[in-house]
């Protein structure tokens, strides 16, 4: 027995070699190479990042408000904590790969450490677990092992992604909240995180509430409904950590009936898709006279909501397809192993066999919760906005497997299956790492905007010679200005001052697009006129810069080629002097 | 033996109601041309080359059921229109067998009969259908324990359809496995395999193994590259360890395994888009899905709770086994086809929703407003029915999908049929497919050694002169048909028609110089 006669202290000690186990190994996993996989920094990390030296520098945003609550981005509104958490690493190291990730990578790795705590918690209150404490430690070392191992947790930890931190503030609020003699001071903990998390990403402002609301339901809801009110002795407690929340989380709240919440929900909710032209222009496409057959559209339409919160439960989406997005998956791989296939059968027939209580129900509404804000956008499948999703999921993973194999009679049969399952998930685990490391970081490196840095690198001595920079746009690059402004760490406060912007609104949204700085000029190259001019230094894409034009442009100079790490050359750096 | 008066009359009704959404099912228009591989299939019946077709028991069928009909398109089109008639009424007789209830029958019949992918594969010539109807036969007699019959069933439905040679095997045999099937049912199995195995075997060949994805070059590259990049990074020893036939191979069935199981293009169809389907529509309708889950996990929790809770039979763990079977037609292809390669899916899908309806109604008392609920579902699928034939009425359905259906050959030979057999003939492949096998059966007194067919370049016409040209409006330069004054000099043309397809868009022109 594992624990048997085991004093309170050893346990103690028992936990923190777990804990510990979890943390080196998720570190490890969300750490190495953070500087080489993904191969580039976006331009939505380096916008966290300008603005957290902005406002280490100067107090102030990119667009010079003292220490905002919303930060106007690109074409929406960034939340606010992932740009004053990166404050000191930013200013410390400078705004490269390390300063901007490894903070992300840090809170995140505190993750599975959280689920393995929450796990214990919560097994002590499920009756198949409550009698064997051993049982319910290896329900929790396997939950928080699932997570530290899980491809979809680790591929947004390695970068500054949002929706990581607010899965770790909202997974430490839950455990708070869940302590199994929760006081005050607990109870006011997790509210405090939980209302934090509501400024670390947009989704967790829905999920959140949706958890605390069945958080109440649990604890206090059902004691009321079956008991009595006299019965519930921890009101007081449950007060006063909702006036905590209300506090912590009323600006954000009411950020999101604002105008600019109201813009970002009405933007992407589903329910502006019923009348969107794109809707329209795929029923079009699809054979479908939509402007006669009002039956149809709203039969089409039904049927692509209800395919889009069923994505989320896909077994495609979940073990094939990954995310229709380059940058949020690797090539030839779902959000998750395609053998974790057996643990989520296992979650299926533990939840059926079991005879559930209002904890099993929570979990499997905390999977519901976590799908919910990407599942009432538009958008066709979202991995990062449904990121919560994964906790839920170890979690229950975790006892259902300790279930599962506690069934099986013979104690050799017993240990082979937990060698063999042990031993290929780890094979499997190094298939992705390696997949990841080196086959992702090369062939996507295109999708996390790779090459502006080295272009960046190859100006800095000399762009001052020249009266003007031109940096081209492409599409895949969104706005190069702010890597500009990154890498060359340009100094805030000239640029609030130095720099030009076009304001306008697009599909009901508002986008901001910075045109110029100094002498950088942002807009599309068009050689045929841009030949012409004097003192130039063109920092432009093959297409825009073709070789076979340049050799026809007399005064014109190739300074520098980039290529991917695939061979493909994706910048051009031209002079004309 | 007793029959059960009240047994016959439920029987009756199930066939009444289910007789009625398949005549709902029928009023479907036809798709909007004759497509190629229908036309294969209707010609080699006609020449008497079973053997030789891409599925020698359709063809066969042809021949058996409508040899006698004249119209070539309804001839080819009966085998798979009738098994599609009488594939609900198997759906249903093949649950209440496995899950000994009417009620539940009778859903699943009635889902199978107003299924958009069922419906649309069997209003045209696809011999999945008519395998799917064999096969359907094939468990039910094996069911009744009647394994001659069984095997007659199995072995028509084996050289159907090619992907039935790895589906219905495996389902047979598990079947069988599960229900302590006896030495001379193996046998009877093992002999209707080898027998379709030897008639398949061309066919066999050439869908899974030169069509495999480990045979192409681009598997073998991709494992290269995926070394490659380790090697870069000096990872060399790890390399063939990580990266190797097996685990990458065995890494890509899986995904294939899976990647049908995708709700998008159950229920929309978005990510397949071919103009054979209508987008949106999906291949099945979402109001179903919440059901075939309850079913799913009846089965599962049935399993796991056995003699508890249900007292049903060993079949159950079998519907799981045929669940995992129906992908890996789609697992074993380098280019799979999800609307022909999963299609094995469907009656598990259909049977699933019947036991999960059913068990929803047992628990009806346990819900609130439950009935609404499940008469919401029925309206539902009802509905859906009538949108799937809506949307396939409509014009710009019609003119989306007419290429894909090889639209124009039919009028074509219209066009060709009164005139004189002893001249030569040009005919190019601008209608796409294969104009030899849709001319030879629409035009049945075509001599094929008169014509010429395949693509043409304008110059050639200059030499080989034929009597006639069928070709598009790119294949003939602009300018001749107006004022016919093009080098090289070539005759103008004593008649010009024109075949137009159904947006208007010219398909062909039929140009004769006599």
């Amino acid at each position: 027995m594992l624990f048997a006669g085991i004093k309170f202290m050893k346990r103690q000690y028992l936990i923190l070699i777990i804990c510990v186990a979890l943390f080196v190994t998720s570190v490890s996993l969300r750490v190495w190479r953070l500087d080489k996989a993904p191969a580039a920094m976006t331009g939505d990390e380096l916008s966290i990042a300008y603005n957290a030296f902005s406002l280490g520098k100067t107090g102030t945003d990119e667009y010079g408000k003292f220490l905002p609550l919303s930060f106007k981005s690109f074409g929406d509104y960034k939340v606010p904590l992932p740009m004053y958490l990166h404050i000191p690493s930013v200013l410390w190291l400078g705004i490269n790969p390390w300063s901007v990730r490894l903070p992300t990578a840090i809170i995140s790795s505190l993750t599975p450490v959280l689920v393995f705590l929450l796990v214990w918690e919560l097994g002590m209150r499920m009756p198949e677990f409550r009698k064997s404490e051993k049982r319910i430690v290896w329900a929790a070392a396997i939950a928080g092992a699932f997570l530290a191992l899980s491809p979809w947790h680790i591929h947004f930890s390695r970068g500054a992604w949002e929706a990581s931190i607010a899965v770790t503030f909202t997974v430490a609020g839950m455990y708070y909240l869940l302590r199994d003699k929760a006081g005050v001071t607990s109870t006011v903990l997790g509210m405090l995180l939980l209302g934090l998390s509501m400024y670390t990403y947009h989704a967790s402002r829905v999920y959140t509430i949706v958890l605390i609301g069945m958080w109440l339901v649990s604890t206090t809801g059902l004691k009321i409904w079956q008991e009595g009110w006299s019965q519930v002795k921890n009101i007081r407690q449950i007060v006063i950590g909702l006036m905590v929340f209300g506090i912590v989380a009323s600006p954000a709240v009411l950020a999101l009936t604002n105008v600019t919440g109201n813009a970002r929900f009405t933007s992407s909710s589903v329910f502006s898709y019923w009348s969107s032209p794109i809707f329209s222009q795929e029923l079009g496409s699809a054979g479908m006279e939509y402007t006669l057959n009002s039956f149809e559209r709203m039969f089409a339409f039904a049927n692509s909501v209800a395919a889009k919160w069923l994505a989320y439960v896909s077994p495609a989406h979940l073990f094939a397809l990954g995310d229709p997005v380059e940058r949020h998956s690797v090539p030839e791989m779902g959000r998750l192993y395609a053998i974790d296939a057996v643990w989520i059968l296992l979650i299926v027939i533990y939840v059926l066999m079991v005879k559930k209580n209002s904890w099993h129900w929570f979990l499997l509404g905390w999977i519901v919760a976590g799908m919910l804000p990407a599942a009432v956008t538009r958008d066709e499948y979202h991995t990062i906005r449904s990121l919560m999703m994964i906790v839920p999921m170890t979690m229950l993973g975790g006892l259902a497997v300790v279930f599962a194999v506690e069934k099986i009679p013979s104690s050799l049969v017993k240990k082979a299956v937990v060698f063999i399952a042990g031993g290929t998930y780890i094979f499997v685990c190094l298939f992705y790492v390696a997949t990841y490391q080196f086959m992702f970081s090369a062939e996507r490196a295109e999708s996390y905007q790779y090459g502006i840095k080295d272009a960046m690198e190859f100006i800095e001595p000399l762009y001052g010679e020249y009266d003007h920079v031109v940096i081209d746009t492409p599409p895949a690059y969104g706005n190069p200005y702010i890597h500009v402004v990154s890498y060359l760490e340009y100094d805030p406060k000239r640029f609030q001052e130095q720099v030009k912007r076009n304001e306008f609104t697009l599909h009901g949204r508002e986008i901001v697009e910075v045109t110029g700085l100094e002498n950088f000029e942002f807009r599309s190259i068009y050689w045929p006129d841009d030949r012409s001019k004097r003192h130039t230094l063109f920092v432009g894409t093959p297409l825009s810069l073709p070789m076979s034009d340049l050799q026809q442009t007399a005064n014109a100079v190739v300074l520098k080629e980039i290529f991917l790490p695939t061979g493909v050359p994706i910048f051009r750096i031209v002079a004309i002097q | 033996m007793r029959i059960d008066v009240q047994d016959v009359g439920k029987g009756l009704l199930l066939s009444g109601a289910l007789v009625l959404v398949v005549l709902l099912g029928l009023q479907v228009a036809p798709p909007p041309g004759f497509a190629s591989h229908e036309a294969v299939l209707g010609w080699q019946a006609e020449i008497h080359h079973w053997l030789e077709s891409p599925s020698p028991g359709y063809s066969f069928m042809i021949t058996l059921l409508a040899g006698h009909l004249e119209n070539p398109i309804v001839r080819t089109r009966l085998p798979a229109v009738l098994a599609g008639m009488l594939m609900p009424l198997i759906t249903a007789f093949l649950c209440k067998e496995i899950f000994g209830g009417w009620r539940a029958a009778v859903v699943a019949g009635g889902v199978m009969a107003l299924n958009p992918w069922f419906i649309q594969l069997s209003r045209a010539a696809f011999p999945q259908t008519l395998a799917l109807m064999w096969g359907g036969l094939c468990l039910w007699s094996l069911l009744r324990k009647k394994t001659i019959l069984g095997m007659v069933f199995l072995c028509l439905a084996l050289v159907t359809d090619v992907r039935a040679l790895v589906v219905l095997p495996l389902v047979a045999g598990s079947l069988l496995w599960f229900t302590d099937g006896k030495m001379k049912s193996w046998v009877g199995v093992g002999m209707a395999v080898l027998v379709a195995g030897w008639i398949m075997r061309d066919i066999m060949w050439e869908f899974y193994w030169k069509e495999s994805f480990f045979l192409e070059i681009g598997f073998v590259n991709r494992i290269n590259e995926m070394r490659g990049y380790l090697l870069n990074q000096g990872w060399g020893a790890a390399a063939p360890l990580l990266f190797n036939k097996a685990t990458v191979g065995l890494y890509y069935i899986l995904r294939r395994i899976f990647a049908p199981w995708d709700w998008y293009w159950w229920f929309t169809a978005s990510r397949y888009p071919q103009n054979l389907f209508i987008k949106h529509l999906g291949n099945f309708y979402f109001v179903e899905w919440p059901f075939f889950m309850i079913g799913l996990f009846s089965v599962v929790g049935y399993l796991c709770t056995v003699g508890k809770k249900y007292v049903l039979n060993v079949e159950w763990l079998w519907l799981l086994v045929w669940i995992g079977i129906s992908s890996l037609p789609m697992a074993l292809r380098l280019r799979p086809d999800l609307h022909m390669d999963f299609y094995w899916v469907l009656p598990i899908w259909c049977m699933l929703v019947g036991l999960g309806v059913s068990t929803f109604m047992d628990k009806l008392s346990l819900i609130k407003y439950g009935s609404w609920i499940a008469m919401t579902m029925v309206v539902f699928i009802l509905l859906g029915g009538i949108a799937l034939q809506t949307g396939f009425r409509r014009n710009s359905f019609q003119a989306l999908a007419f290429k894909q259906w090889n639209f124009g050959y039919e009028q074509v030979a219209d066009l060709l049929a009164p005139l004189p057999r002893d001249r030569d003939y040009f005919i190019t492949d601008a209608l796409g497919g294969n104009p030899e096998a849709e001319l030879s059966l629409l035009l049945p007194n075509l001599k094929p050694e008169q014509i010429h067919w395949g693509s043409i370049r304008w110059n050639e016409i200059n030499y080989l002169m034929p009597r006639m040209l069928v070709a598009s409006p790119k294949e003939i330069p602009g300018g001749y048909l107006d004022a016919c004054t093009l080098k090289p000099q070539i005759p103008c043309p004593e008649s010009v028609q024109t075949v137009y397809y159904p947006d208007s868009s010219i398909a062909v022109y039929v140009i004769r110089w006599d």
